[in-house]
């Protein structure tokens, strides 16, 4: 509760023209919301340019903001509508880009951490990208964002319901991937 | 609550999204079935995990771009008690209203217009311009009442509408009831 606050006053600094305020708010949530589109773009270049225009589309549209709502909420919202504007805008058939070479072929960058975590990474980002779309955009808004699932199914105009399964069976399917990798469990 | 509903009850609790009583149910299930327990556990250790590796390090190119395209002058939200966003809409309805108002008078002007003067107008057509239209009618039907209702039936149907108030086409009523 008091880190929802804190966003509300970061923001209203942000709004008044204080960069303090929009510092603090990006610094905060830059890697979540860009972990969010790297992997649903499996581009990193187009994941960038989507961050950019996340935080530009928040800011000419910040009167919208429902201070009852979450900001993290709000600009994961945001982000997702900008990653289904840019499949829609390069025509690529979003269903299937799970199949396609440019998905696959070139995943996230990992990040340097252990090499355990390396491997992990590389086994998760495997894992998550064999998820079916839906599955996928509910795992990734619940995992990383934190949004609530009554939040992500107005996301996804969906029922509450759908979410919750779609994340079941994204956690199931999960779980089955790294157990074909040898990973039994995540400690 | 049965082991089927644990699952999604457990995804809610998480997201802080159960109330007590429901939250109190899921305790109650979880401590007396070892298997749901298990799962929820390992989801809670799951969920750590994921948030560590799903989120990427961004540039520092990209976030000094990022921060001075977001920290330009703020655009004013409000002003005053209204919301900047109401005072543009406002602004339209009376852009639309006044437009709207201006048709209105427009039209209406051109009705009125057009009735009190469409007598004259179709006067001036006719060959006799040079006289008024009373004094046509009237040499006219002294010649020949008949004649001058056949010749000119327009000028007449159309005087008769005219409205009492105009002084100068009075005559023309008088000139009908004679007949």
């Amino acid at each position: 509760m008091d880190s929802l606050l804190e966003d509300h006053v970061l923001f209203d600094q942000w709004m008044k023209g204080d960069t303090a305020g929009f510092s603090a708010l990006y610094e905060r949530y830059k890697n979540r919301v860009f972990g969010f589109l790297v992997r649903m773009t499996g581009d990193r270049e187009i994941a960038e340019d989507l961050l950019q225009d996340t935080f530009l589309a928040a800011m000419r549209n910040a009167e919208q903001f429902d201070r009852e709502r979450n900001f993290l909420s709000w600009i994961f919202g945001i982000a997702h509508k900008r990653t289904i504007d840019y499949f829609r805008h390069v025509k690529v058939e979003y269903e299937h880009i799970l199949d396609t070479d440019r998905s696959l072929g070139k995943g996230p960058d990992i990040p340097d951490l252990g090499l355990a975590n390396k491997q992990l990474n590389a086994v998760i980002n495997e894992a998550v990208r064999t998820l079916e779309p839906m599955q996928r955009e509910v795992f990734l808004l619940r995992e990383l964002g934190d949004v609530p699932f009554k939040d992500i199914a107005q996301i996804m105009n969906c029922p509450i319901n759908t979410a919750l399964g779609r994340m079941r069976l994204a956690l199931k399917n999960i779980r089955k991937e790294l157990k074909k990798r040898g990973i039994h469990g995540l400690q | 609550m049965d082991c089927s509903k644990c699952e999604e009850a457990g995804l809610l609790f998480t997201s802080g999204e159960l109330d007590k009583a429901q939250a109190d149910e899921l305790q109650k299930h979880l401590a007396a079935c070892p298997p749901c327990k298990e799962e929820f556990s390992q989801y809670s250790l799951e969920k750590k995990k994921f948030y560590t590796l799903l989120c990427e390090d961004t540039s520092p190119d990209l976030d000094d771009k990022i921060i001075s395209l977001c920290c330009r002058p703020a655009v004013p939200t409000t002003m005053g008690i209204f919301s900047v966003a109401w005072i543009k809409r406002a602004a339209l309805s009376a852009l639309i209203f006044a437009l709207g108002l201006s048709a209105g008078g427009y039209f209406t002007f051109a009705y009125f217009q057009a009735r009190t003067s469409g007598t004259y107008a179709s006067q001036l057509k006719t060959p006799a311009a040079s006289q008024p239209a009373a004094s046509v009618a009237v040499t006219a039907a002294q010649k020949s009442p008949d004649t001058a209702r056949h010749q000119s039936p327009t000028l007449l149907r159309q005087d008769k509408r005219v409205s009492p108030g105009v002084p100068s086409q009075g005559i023309i009523t008088v000139d009908l009831k004679k007949e």
